[in-house]
């Protein structure tokens, strides 16, 4: 029998160059960390629609045993959804090609996800975001009782960096990001779907990310084309119970 | 375009109309507005001392603190010894944090005149009653710190002998009020001065004018807000593992200063993902207001006693009886306005986009409306006029048209008082129709005047949905009891022929051609009814005259005795099919009417009088003594008119419309 990887990383990469490197070194770290401890670690880089330089970049700096794979979707869900396909591990991880892991990362993860067998989608606790405003933020934790769920109408508490049992990539895809008709955000929309579908986001404690900020990045562009997540029915069933529960209370009141 | 001109270029006049209004803005709470009306009016008056004042409310309201700032500042040349000014100057100062300078103007404000007002806020400020406050009032509020501090329990006068021995010269409390808090020297293990400084440097400024004790920001404002006291150890101990792991590798952190070590990282603004924006807070509350999903959201600007307004409720009525399952919202956008909330048809609701008080900008109030269509995903959004839900229509059409279907009404272009086409069909329509679902207008004029301005292609043209409004049924919406109207005591029924002019009394609608059409006719009496901003200057120009009559505001065309009334006058300058001409035409009324906008799809040479030369007073007299002498064949127009209402403004062909547009969902 085939012993399959704990987790596997999927980088996305599209026309990063020489940043690449950054990540992958922070990768390879967070990787022998994990290793350390007992885990078996597989790596995924998926190049879409990518350059030269970061191509180049990429095959000088990915760890030992990495796949590299390309793809011509111009899409970051698709690129998603594409390489969960061709990874085995029993989770998946994300990492954008020009963000760095904490290089504890990926064995905090597992431990947590081995620890809560619930359905649930993991992010580090804290992110320190350079570049363009540095600033540090702390992940919402959903159990939390600071946890608004009405923030997701609003803003995406968490990044695109999450991991999870590959369970819930199968099930759940991301979806297609088309500015032109007026769909972005595509990991703001799959937060909002998985939730609906009774996900819960919970923060690892003590883990940390580095997010780069880039003066003009798919976020700001996709703010400035007006568009909005996939639609989700997540606040109208809010509604839809409340409703219920009104009608309950009303049919179970004692009459006048 | 036909040129208007209702003003004269005079700058007095426009003075006058942009401080009105200003003030009707004002009273309205639309502050933005109020802003932009007042401003025009300081250009032409800039030693108006009370607009000034007005000036500076407005953009404290909309939380623009540095310009009220300025306003009042202005204000405060021209007179420095207003007690109302110094009063909301010093509220200013207190709500910005400055505190010690508030106390100042509370004192003069209380000075000049005793008010409470200001009497409330010294004793609140200072902890004291208003008798012990002394000339040296700086000093009492000092000591009045330092005890507030003390009895917080965040100094340690020993913790700080210890941590800063180079204020051993002082008393530790005197030395940290005084000067060691305006030095970011902390008071204690549990409060970190220079940590709160940096995670909120809009403070830094009043700190450096020793205006602000970052301590007592936090006591009265920092602790309840949510602001944190002291460093997050476990997120700088975290970012620190993180940059010993990655320090080598990037140089976009090694490189940087703000990253070289802990005492910077605390620079650093931490932040929580949550979301206290006034838009999210005002989402929110309405969020947690409603207790169903809506199908159909309607949205208006606010809910007054007007057509369009009549026609939002027409809409909703509709959708209900169409199927009773249906829900909908009726979502005032705009104004706080609500008078008419008794026009709401049975199994409809209403909610304010600004529920409880919050005052938002425009582009606020469209971001709580996109939260609001993303949250409930109705069937159909249909805008009648309101500016909030155009503009989301504008900028974030295409995103929206995956959500729901969008309707906007259009009745008629609207002008500005200068003569510029400037309603919404001139502003947005062009960038919102490629994602709409439908334009409903009550008149298929309009659209052929949309089409010739703008271009609008042949495939574009079936998203153009003529909704005639159902004629007037008696009892339909009941009259609001608050609205005082309907006291007016009918007259008995005069010799002289009576002639009825019943509106809105603005620039569009034109009642000032009553003053030359009254002069020419002396044999006839004017009745003139409505309000409007125009009320004042219609009691002056007709106040003296014999043969015309200010009757005051209606809010129901029942509420006129009609029987007293001989011709329907109506004078508008642009328009679509206004409801009031139905009203008129249900009365069996013979109607004589401007050939504007829509009109002449009701009245013509068969259903009454069209008046073409809309400015020329003869032609209406003209029109009026024909009617009147005509009087058979004035019954045959007014038979043709009353068949023509019978025909197509039935309420059944509105539903039939509604749903064959497919604005409504009937699957019964």
């Amino acid at each position: 029998m085939i012993d399959l990887p704990d987790a596997s990383i999927v980088v996305n990469a599209h026309r990063e160059g020489l940043m690449v490197a950054s990540t992958l070194k922070s990768l390879d770290r967070a990787k022998a960390f994990a290793e350390k401890a007992g885990r078996t670690i597989e790596i995924v880089v998926c190049l879409d629609k990518g350059d030269d330089l970061t191509r180049a970049a990429i095959n000088q700096f990915a760890p030992a045993g990495t796949a590299v794979i390309e793809a011509s979707f111009g899409d970051l869900g698709l690129s998603r959804n594409f390489s969960v396909g061709k990874t085995c591990g029993k989770y998946i991880g994300f990492l954008d090609a020009d963000d760095l892991f904490g290089e504890t990362w990926i064995e905090l993860a597992i431990r947590s996800a081995k620890c809560d067998r619930r359905p649930v989608v993991w992010h580090p606790e804290f992110n320190l975001y350079f570049g363009d405003g540095p600033r540090i933020v702390r992940h919402i934790d959903m159990e939390d009782e600071k946890y608004d769920p009405l923030w997701l109408i609003s803003g995406n508490p968490w990044t695109a960096l999450c991991f999870a049992d590959r369970a819930l990539f199968e099930q759940f895809p991301y979806p297609k990001t088309d500015l032109s008709r007026g769909v972005g955000y595509e990991d703001w929309g799959w937060y909002r779907q998985v939730i609906e579908a009774g996900w819960l986001h919970k923060s690892v404690k003590g883990a940390a990310h580095a997010i780069r900020v880039k003066p003009v990045s798919l976020v700001k562009q996709t703010t400035a084309a007006g568009v909005f997540p996939v639609a989700t029915t997540l606040f109208r069933k809010m509604l839809e119970r409340r409703a219920e529960s009104a009608y309950r209370r009303q049919a179970i009141a004692p009459p006048r | 375009m036909r040129s208007i001109s209702l003003l004269q270029p005079v700058s007095f006049l426009r003075a006058i109309q942009l401080r009105r209004r200003g003030n009707t803005a004002r009273d309205n709470r639309n502050w933005e507005e109020a802003v932009r009306w007042y401003r025009g009016y300081l250009e032409l008056r800039p030693r108006s001392f009370a607009i000034w004042v007005q000036l500076g409310h407005a953009h404290k309201e909309t939380g623009n603190f540095d310009r009220a700032y300025g306003a009042y500042a202005r204000a405060l040349e021209l007179d420095p010894a207003d007690a109302d000014l110094l009063l909301n100057f010093g509220r200013l100062l207190l709500m910005i944090g400055r505190r010690e300078e508030a106390l100042k103007y509370f004192i003069r404000s209380f000075e000049l005149d005793k008010n409470s007002d200001a009497e409330f806020q010294i004793v609140a400020i200072t902890g004291r009653a208003i008798a012990a406050t002394s000339p040296d009032q700086f000093d009492e509020f000092q000591i009045s710190t330092a005890e507030k501090i003390l009895r917080s329990g965040y100094f340690d006068p020993n913790w700080y002998f210890a941590k800063y021995p180079d204020t051993r010269d002082m008393p530790p409390l005197d030395h940290f009020c005084q000067r060691g808090v305006y030095e970011w020297r902390s008071p204690g293990p549990n409060f970190d001065t220079e940590w709160y400084m940096l995670q909120n440097r809009d403070l830094i400024p009043s700190v450096a004018a020793r205006a602000l004790n970052p301590l007592l920001h936090f006591l009265e404002h920092g602790r309840v807000e949510g602001r944190s006291a002291l460093p997050d150890p476990q997120a700088h101990t975290a970012i620190q593992d993180l940059l010993d792991g990655i320090f080598d590798i990037e140089p976009d952190i090694y490189a940087v200063e703000t990253f070289a070590n802990l005492q910077n990282l605390k620079s650093l603004k931490i932040l929580d993902g949550s979301c206290n924006s006034p838009a999210f807070l005002c989402f929110k509350k309405l969020f947690a207001s409603l207790d169903k999903p809506y199908d159909y959201i309607i949205a208006v600007p606010w809910l007054k006693f007007g057509g369009a307004d009549l026609v939002s409720m027409h809409i909703a009525r509709a959708i209900v009886e169409l199927d009773r399952s249906h829900s909908i919202l009726i979502l005032v956008c705009d104004f706080a306005n609500t008078e008419a909330v008794a026009w709401l048809p049975a199994n409809v609701d209403m909610a304010l986009l600004q529920p409880d008080g919050c005052t938002l900008s425009l582009p606020e109030r469209v971001e709580v409306l996109s939260y609001m269509v993303q949250a409930i995903r109705p069937k159909s959004i249909v805008n009648v006029n309101s500016h909030t839900c155009w503009e989301l229509f504008k900028t974030r059409g295409l995103a929206l048209s995956r959500l729901t279907r969008t309707y906007g009404c259009g009745f008629c272009r609207d002008y500005s008082s200068d003569g510029r086409a400037s309603g919404y069909t001139d502003t947005h329509l062009r960038d919102s129709l490629p994602w709409m679902s439908g334009v409903i207008s009550d008149n298929a004029s309009f659209f052929d005047e949309l089409t010739r301005q703008f271009g609008i292609p042949d495939q574009l043209h079936d998203r153009f949905i003529t909704l005639y409004n159902p004629a007037p049924e008696k009892g339909a919406y009941p009259v609001s009891r608050k609205s005082g109207i309907g006291s007016y005591q009918a007259p008995k029924k005069s010799v002289r022929p009576k002639i009825l002019w019943a509106s809105r009394l603005s620039g569009q609608k034109n009642v000032g051609i009553v003053k030359d059409i009254a002069k020419k006719c002396p044999e006839f009496d004017f009745d003139i009814w409505g309000k409007g901003e125009m009320e004042h200057e219609v009691l002056q120009w007709f106040g003296d005259r014999s043969n015309v009559f200010y009757k005051g505001p209606y809010a129901s065309f029942d509420e006129i005795p009609d029987q007293d009334y001989d011709i329907f006058l109506y004078t508008s300058l642009w328009d679509g099919i206004p409801n009031v001409l139905l009203e008129a035409a249900a009365k069996s009324m013979r109607i004589i009417a401007s050939n504007v906008g829509g009109i002449a799809e009701l009245i013509n040479d068969q259903t009454g009088w069209l008046i073409d030369d809309i400015s020329d007073a003869d032609a209406y007299v003209a029109a009026i003594r024909a009617a009147h002498q005509e009087s058979d064949h004035g019954k045959a127009r007014t038979q043709h008119l009353t068949a023509l209402l019978e025909r197509r403004h039935s309420w059944e062909n509105f539903k039939v419309i509604l749903v064959g547009s497919g604005i409504v969902e009937c699957v019964r």
